[in-house]
């Protein structure tokens, strides 16, 4: 019993002194200066450029409904119904926080990539001058 | 003086809230043991090695990390059937060869190999500390748990060796704390220094409350 307290009374010294030492000379060097440094996110990078990406839809969206409700006004056109695309939300994005067993680790845990959804293009019929009449 | 109603209610809630501490007990060192086996395939794939890659290129820090999560493997297994009291009464035997497994390991492993690799740890100046605090405190228990046992002083030897269980298991609570934490979004460096502080800091305090609920206990049957 005593042999192995003194052994691991020795080891744990050894350990102290060596690790101590170690660590010196490391940061010495400057070898472990930026070991734990965080790099930068790359998530918000994407869910920055996913929200462009929507803006810039539904920019397009709309200078696509107004020009198609202009062309609809004109009275040469009233035979054909026009149709106006109406796009709700090009992209959703969906943060799910998927933590599974294999993260139960002293590790970083890393976070779930964004999930998108599919595009989804709803096709609305358009009021045209001819129910804008019936209306009236 | 309690009459048999109120005894039998007393033992099914003592019974209760010891099943309810201890499925998510075992549950979670058995997942531990699970997720540190895949370290011995001796890959670097791992996201707790990529973040010590340059650690990993010293010898010394490689073998003492494989020594560690070893000893924890070990110390794990063979702490879950150290409380047990059918095993301590019926099966005496094996309360014996697992504690003197968990000794030496312990002794001559997990708290050593702990202690040169609390100097790198992650976090300020005051995570190493804390690292190298539990090093020397769960070396320091779990002597005082074999000294105690030897001196054939059974409830010292129980307390110190709770307290000895209480560091080996904050490996198994800052994980929980560590994914709370995540799911709650906060950043990995001060989720990692809040989930330590935390776990080793509650587990302690979980310790000294089961050990003056005991003592509490024994003190009052010399009424």
């Amino acid at each position: 019993m005593k042999l192995l307290i003194y052994a691991g009374i020795g080891l744990l010294g050894v350990a102290g002194i060596y690790g101590a030492a170690d660590y010196y000379n490391s940061n010495k060097k400057g070898s472990i200066d930026n070991m734990y440094v965080e790099e930068p996110a790359m998530v918000n990078e994407k869910a920055t450029h996913t929200e462009v990406v929507v803006k810039k839809d539904e920019a397009a969206a709309v200078s696509k409904a107004t020009n198609s409700t202009t062309a609809a006004t004109k009275p040469t056109v009233a035979k054909k119904k026009a149709v106006k695309i109406k796009r709700k939300k090009k992209e959703e994005k969906i943060f799910i926080r998927d933590i599974s067993l294999s993260d139960f680790s002293r590790g970083r845990i890393v976070k779930r990539p964004l999930k998108v959804k599919p595009v989804q293009e709803e096709a609305v019929p358009a009021s045209g001058p001819d129910e804008e009449k019936k209306e009236d | 003086m309690p009459n048999s109603r109120q005894i039998t209610l007393q033992h099914s809630v003592q019974l209760f809230f010891t099943v309810l501490f201890w499925i998510p007990v075992v549950f979670f060192s058995l997942l531990l043991v699970k997720n540190t086996i895949p370290y011995f395939s001796f890959k670097q794939d791992f996201i707790f090695i990529e973040e010590r890659t340059i650690l990993f290129l010293k010898p010394i820090y490689k073998i003492s990390f494989y020594i560690h999560i070893a000893a924890g493997v070990f110390c794990t297994l063979a702490a879950l059937t150290q409380f047990s009291t059918y095993i301590l009464k019926k099966r005496k035997a094996i309360h014996i060869w697992m504690g003197k497994i968990y000794v030496f390991v312990v002794l001559a492993l997990g708290a050593p190999t702990g202690m040169y690799m609390s100097f790198f740890a992650k976090g300020s100046f005051w995570e190493r500390f804390l690292f190298l605090f539990m090093a020397v405190y769960w070396f320091y228990s779990t002597a005082k748990g074999l000294q105690t046992i030897k001196q054939k002083n059974v409830i010292a030897h129980k307390n110190w060796m709770i307290r000895s269980y209480s560091m080996a298991l904050t490996a198994v609570s800052f994980r929980i704390y560590h994914i709370l934490f995540f799911y709650f979004d906060v950043d990995h460096l001060h989720n990692y220094e809040i989930s330590l502080w935390i776990s080793v800091l509650g587990n302690m305090l979980v310790a000294e409350f089961l050990i003056y609920r005991k003592s509490k206990a024994y003190l009052k049957t010399f009424n």
